[in-house]
């Protein structure tokens, strides 16, 4: 399939592009290309200032490449092992809430998108209602610990992983790409439900299901407020709650340290420390990246099936 | 859509009815009945939803209530829409309220940056630069708030930033406390928004453009079309049904600015136009826990925001045939 | 047809291992928690180690109870930790409660929250009924007076005396009022304090402080007058002050509203107004012969703004002073780019503390300056341990609690840790000790990471200012041997020391005296702040912008009216005369 994708791309290139699709493309292409430059040097800036010593970071003066290299921040963050732990916890958190979201939000996407289930309208609006409308963390915080999941690992999975709002993505999504013809057509072969969903809606929500693996595991690996409330353990502590703590300490020593030496040393570790964690944190969410890219390619199926 | 076949006529308007119901109510059970695997896969999804968000919605009331621990939820005292007058009442409320708006509104700016990114992405044919473009753009979404306003602050300095001396290189002042100035407040609160969200919110536009029938865009390209005209007329209707969902829930969430940017961009230069309700909140919260006030305040942003979400559901039902429910 | 049913099996599987998986997870938790719970009750088992000259004491002093009277019980506590951050070891490792579990056999179960959601997790735990025996840790006073009722009352009669002796020994001590700081307004007790007062280092003002290298470097005096200031601060903005060889880099006054409190309203102090610490952030009233005066809408109050309007019109404040956060703020001044700022010491901020003086000018003629803060700062936390009202162990816990301040070792052990490390005796005197420097265990600890793992800080037992010795800040062990060390400008203790010292009497003598409040009328007091203080706060950072006109004036008159500045200060008023 990919060999015919770049055959056609190499034969669209033969075709002599007419001036209006040339100027369509420089415009495309500069917009692109000044976007690039101006999403890229912050973030260079970011790489660059969690090597460089504090009193250059904040000076304002433009920053190309680290100066008074230093790593600081990244030895902190590293020293300690609860970081280690941490890392471990998100990860685990990470990949059992991303599996078990994924599967409901699609499960409950792909039933809400048909038209032939009488209820779902209702169950729709009950859903869009709690977007908006809440108990708060009181009531919330008691459900749990009636529950009993006050202090597990199983809540850290559970909780903000089905989003209605992500539901309603897939919806929508599914709505569209999935006409309702190919539902007919494979009725009439006496296909039912659970066939149809896995032999033709998954392959045809790849793209779908990538946007939301990203998405809730990205929103797994940032949360830190829920680990905050309801666990106590410090060893179920996801890596953005010892995060944060590393930052908290580094500022409080700075103001507690005892001499000018210490410190100096503080005030680095604070001013570098902010940008060493944004690195050390997003750099392995960042390597999900690729692997969700990959099902962003171009449907053909969609027209096979048409055709 | 669903057109079954018309029964016989029958006679006499309350037996025409009667017989329809029932004919509707079997139909239905049919379908019910037929579709059980369905509501199987609803199952989960709203198991979760009736124990995290209906079980604990009863909370709703703190809002009218005086919460106090000690008495519980149930037995606090009902104070009604207390909390809310009292808001109300604030002399600064018409400020916060219309810097709310106003922000809020000025945001929904960003909405089609993404879709735009997205478009311009699909038209690229080298995998690689495709890819890294894509990369580049959707990383920001992952730079802390706190470093965010920190690199704002280090960028638009008036001393030494980058701005001021490129604005300076084209021959304009090279001295503007952009930070300073309330009247700069919203545009620098909302741009850095887009520069931070695009390339994040456009990946949910890429996905659903790979649902694009490629045989539509040959066929254009033999008749004649042009790149624009081939996103014009092939890729946007496409994607449209995408686009109205993304839209009526960014409408629904106008008055949602939330606290944390705005807090750290604020200062006492720029409160008059960087004052909202949730950065109010977060102020009044600060003291004590202030439970009732926060709920209340929360609650009537979020009626704003439901009442919001049910007329752009309705227009764009009316305008495009898609819509929440 | 069969690759169908494949299919539907498929699914089936997925969703059967998914929900394995997070069975399997469940019960790696539950194995994780076991395996904690036995590491805690290792480490909280008793240590052997000798401590008998304080056990001996502590017999003695708790009024004919035996020490070991209560044996057995078992406390449940819920604590934060010393420190702001998460990361220190936890209450059983602490010299202090393993001393206390050994004397008086009274077994602590530590629950340990976080810092950083602590008030919402008290909150929670409050509301779900799910209450410990006690709150060690500073549970703040809107909690405790929304829900008083949750909180045992401690004003029983003979209760504390029978079981806290050395606690209101201490009490009388260390406030003026003596156990009366700590009645609510209906003369309950419904939490005890911790902590230690100190008079000096925490007074938390920070100073004006110039750069006499400066002032050397373009040639002039110390300025005294606001007149002399700005032709100082001209002369720093013209020349090469900081002597990098560029003339144009200096900020000759810098501050940072957002940071600590560097603020550009602690200039105000030269126009004879000034901040009392009193639990209130702003420059907008003080306390003058028993009558809380506004200063907000006074002559000074404007000639202050338009005196500063003055010197930011002219260059010579830092512009970004109102927006930079404390990051920026502090590279500057390490970059030697402020000739004139506020701080909390030169040393704290890594400066050389010899560069740098005192800098105090009169602003107006006619008006005497004034420094921030006030001659008492109660720095103890009087809700430092709340009792819930449902404890069956309150007798036990209080003289759990009170065997830890029966001896001036035990309190210093709770407050720094283990005696021969931060503190130690020589001849029947306590003093901070500097000796752990040279240990090689200590290589890699700061005074402040030993406090906090070895110690529990302010977050244990009431302390007074004469529990070790005090009043000479500098003398310390060296060796084994009280010595008054040598003026280091490294030492930023020291310096602090040296500078407050030096501002003692520049400080206000009135104040109002913190009490517990009505809750409601607290509540009443807030909703007046959170819409009046940034309005101040505008008007004063835009007049110092764009200067000071008559309308602008007028307006702002008006404003503060409308916005309730004249209740504010009744409340105060009130407040000052006990009547809430």
């Amino acid at each position: 399939m990919q060999r015919m994708i770049r055959t056609r791309g190499r034969s669209a290139n033969r075709i002599r592009q007419s001036w209006d699709n040339r100027l369509f493309d420089a415009l495309a292409n500069t917009f692109l290309i000044l976007l690039t430059i101006v999403t890229l040097y912050p973030l260079w800036f970011v790489l660059v200032a969690s090597f460089t010593d504090y009193k250059l970071i904040n000076a304002g003066t433009l920053l190309l490449y680290p100066r008074g290299f230093q790593v600081a921040g990244y030895k902190m963050v590293f020293a300690d092992w609860r970081v280690w732990t941490g890392y471990a916890n998100t990860l685990f958190y990470t990949v059992c809430g991303t599996a078990f979201g994924a599967l409901v939000t699609i499960l409950a996407g792909y039933a809400f998108s048909r038209k032939d289930l009488p209820g779902s309208g209702i169950l729709m609006k009950l859903f869009i209602f709690t977007m908006y409308f809440g108990g708060g963390l009181i009531p919330t915080y008691l459900m749990i610990k009636n529950l009993g999941l006050l202090d597990t690992r199983l809540l850290m999975i559970l909780q903000g992983s089905v989003s209605v709002h992500n539901v309603i993505v897939v919806r929508s999504f599914m709505r569209t790409n999935i006409p309702d013809e190919l539902l007919d057509a494979a009725t009439i072969d006496g296909c039912g439900n659970g066939t149809f969903f896995m032999s033709i809606v998954m392959p045809l929500s790849k793209a779908i299901l990538a946007v939301m693996v990203l998405y809730i595991a990205v929103s797994h690996w940032n949360s830190y407020f829920n680990a905050l409330i309801y666990l106590t353990d410090r060893y179920k502590y996801p890596l953005q709650v010892f995060l944060r703590q590393i930052l908290l300490q580094t500022a409080e020593n700075h103001e507690l340290a005892e001499d000018v030496e210490a410190v100096m040393e503080m005030q680095q570790m604070v001013a570098t420390i902010r940008y060493s964690i944004i690195v050390v944190s997003t750099a392995p969410i960042l390597c999900l990246y690729p692997f969700i890219q990959k099902y962003f390619v171009k449907g053909v199926m969609i027209g096979s099936v048409k055709g | 859509m669903r057109n079954g076949r018309r029964g016989r006529r029958v006679k006499g308007f309350v037996n025409q009815q009667a017989a329809q119901k029932i004919r509707k109510r079997s139909k239905t059970w049919k379908l019910m009945k037929k579709n059980w695997l369905l509501y199987m896969f609803l199952l989960p999804a709203a198991l979760y939803i009736a124990i995290f968000h209906y079980g604990p919605m009863y909370g709703l009331q703190i809002a009218f209530r005086d919460y106090k621990a000690v008495n519980g939820i149930w037995g606090s005292k009902w104070v009604g829409l207390k909390w809310i007058t009292t808001f109300m009442d604030t002399p600064r409320f018409w400020m916060i309220f219309k810097n709310t708006l106003k922000i809020s509104l000025y945001s929904l700016i960003s909405f089609p940056f993404p879709i735009i990114l997205a478009v311009f992405l699909n038209n690229v044919r080298n995998v690689r630069r495709k890819k890294f473009v894509q990369t580049v753009t959707y990383m920001p979404h992952f730079i802390s708030t706190v470093v965010l306003v920190g690199m704002l602050s280090l960028f638009l300095s008036p001393r030494n930033g980058i701005v001021n001396m490129l604005a300076g290189l084209f021959g304009g002042p090279t001295d503007t406390y952009f930070m300073g100035r309330a009247d700069y407040f919203s545009h620098i609160y909302v741009w850095s928004g887009i520069w931070q969200s695009m390339g994040w919110g456009s990946i949910i536009y890429v996905a659903a453009l790979t649902g694009v029938d490629q045989e539509l865009h040959d066929a254009a390209q033999v008749d004649g079309a042009n790149k624009l005209q081939r996103i014009w007329h092939i890729d946007i209707p496409s994607i449209l049904p995408t686009i109205i969902i993304m839209l009526i829930l960014r409408l629904g969430s106008i008055m949602g600015v939330g606290y944390e940017k705005v807090y750290l961009m604020q200062n006492s230069l720029n409160i008059t136009s960087s004052e909202v309700i949730s950065t109010y909140v977060y102020k009044m919260g600060l003291q004590d826990q202030r439970f009732s006030y926060s709920a209340a305040i929360g609650l009537f942003n979020n009626v704003i925001n439901f009442i919001v979400l049910i007329i752009a559901n309705k227009t764009a039902d009316k305008v495009s045939g898609s819509s929440l429910w | 047809m069969r690759k169908q049913t494949l299919a539907a099996a498929l699914a089936a599987g997925m969703t059967v291992s998914l929900l394995a998986g997070c069975g399997g997870g469940n019960q790696t938790q539950t194995q994780t928690t076991a395996a904690a719970t036995t590491a805690a009750q290792t480490t909280a088992a008793p240590s052997q180690q000798a401590a008998g000259g304080e056990t001996t004491a502590a017999q003695e002093t708790t009024d004919g109870i035996p020490v070991d009277y209560f044996a057995g019980t078992v406390l449940e506590i819920y604590t934060k930790p010393t420190a702001t951050n998460d990361l220190v070891t936890d209450p059983n490792e602490k010299e202090i409660y393993k001393l206390a579990e050994e004397a008086t056999g009274i077994h602590v179960n530590w629950t340990l929250l976080t810092s950083e959601a602590w008030s919402e997790q008290v909150n929670l735990k409050l509301a779900s009924g799910e209450l410990p025996d006690a709150f060690l840790s500073n549970v703040g006073e809107n909690t405790i007076s929304d829900n008083m009722e949750l909180f045992y009352d401690l004003s029983e009669e003979g209760l504390l005396e029978t079981y806290a002796p050395n606690f209101l020994e201490t009490v009388e001590k260390v406030y003026p009022e003596g156990l009366d700081s700590l009645r609510w307004p209906d003369g309950s007790i419904r939490a005890l304090a911790t902590g230690r007062p100190e008079t000096d280092y925490s007074e938390n003002t920070w100073f004006p402080m110039i750069n006499t290298r400066w002032l050397e470097n373009v040639n002039m005096e110390m300025p005294t007058t606001a007149d002399e200031l700005y032709e100082v601060l001209c002369a720093f903005r013209d020349q090469d002050a900081n002597g990098n060889g560029d003339p144009n880099d200096e900020i000759p006054f810098g501050f940072a509203n957002k940071h600590g409190l560097a603020h550009i309203h602690n200039s105000a102090n030269y126009f004879g107004i000034a901040n009392a610490k009193d639990g209130d952030s702003g420059h907008y009233k003080m306390v003058k012969n028993g009558v809380v005066t506004p200063t907000a809408d006074t002559e000074e109050w404007r000639a202050w703004l338009e005196y500063m309007h003055k010197l930011m019109a002219d260059g010579l404040l830092d512009v970004e002073g109102f927006s930079q956060s404390g990051d920026e703020w502090t590279a500057k001044v390490n970059q030697d780019l402020y000739g004139v700022t506020y701080m909390f010491s030169p040393t704290h901020l890594g400066l050389d503390f010899n560069e740098w003086e005192f800098l105090w000018i009169q602003g107006m003629e006619g008006v005497e300056p004034v420094l921030d803060g006030n001659k008492y700062y109660d720095t103890t936390v009087k809700t430092g341990l709340t009792i819930s009202a449902d404890s069956k162990n309150v007798p036990a816990l209080l003289h759990w609690y009170n065997w830890m301040a029966s001896t001036r070792q035990l309190k210093m052990t709770a407050f720094l840790g283990e005696k021969g490390i931060l503190w130690d005796e020589y001849e029947g005197e306590i003093y901070l000790s500097d000796d752990w420097k040279n240990k090689p265990e200590f290589a890699n600890e700061t005074a402040s990471t030993l406090t906090n793992n070895r110690g529990a800080g302010g977050t244990s037992v009431l302390l007074s200012l004469d529990d070790y010795a005090y009043d000479d800040r500098n003398t310390h062990l060296v060796n084994g041997v009280p010595t008054v060390l040598e003026f280091n400008p490294k030492d930023s203790t020291q310096s602090r020391s040296k500078l407050v010292k030096q501002t003692l009497d520049l400080l206000q003598d009135e104040y109002i005296f913190p009490r517990f409040q009505d809750p409601d009328a607290v509540s009443e007091r807030t909703f007046i702040e959170t819409d009046l203080m940034p309005m101040i706060d505008n008007y004063i950072s835009t007049s110092i912008m764009d200067g000071v006109t008559d309308e602008s004036w007028n307006a702002y008159l008006k404003d503060l009216e409308t916005y309730g500045y004249y209740d504010w200060i009744e409340w105060y008023q009130k407040s000052l005369d006990g009547e809430l």
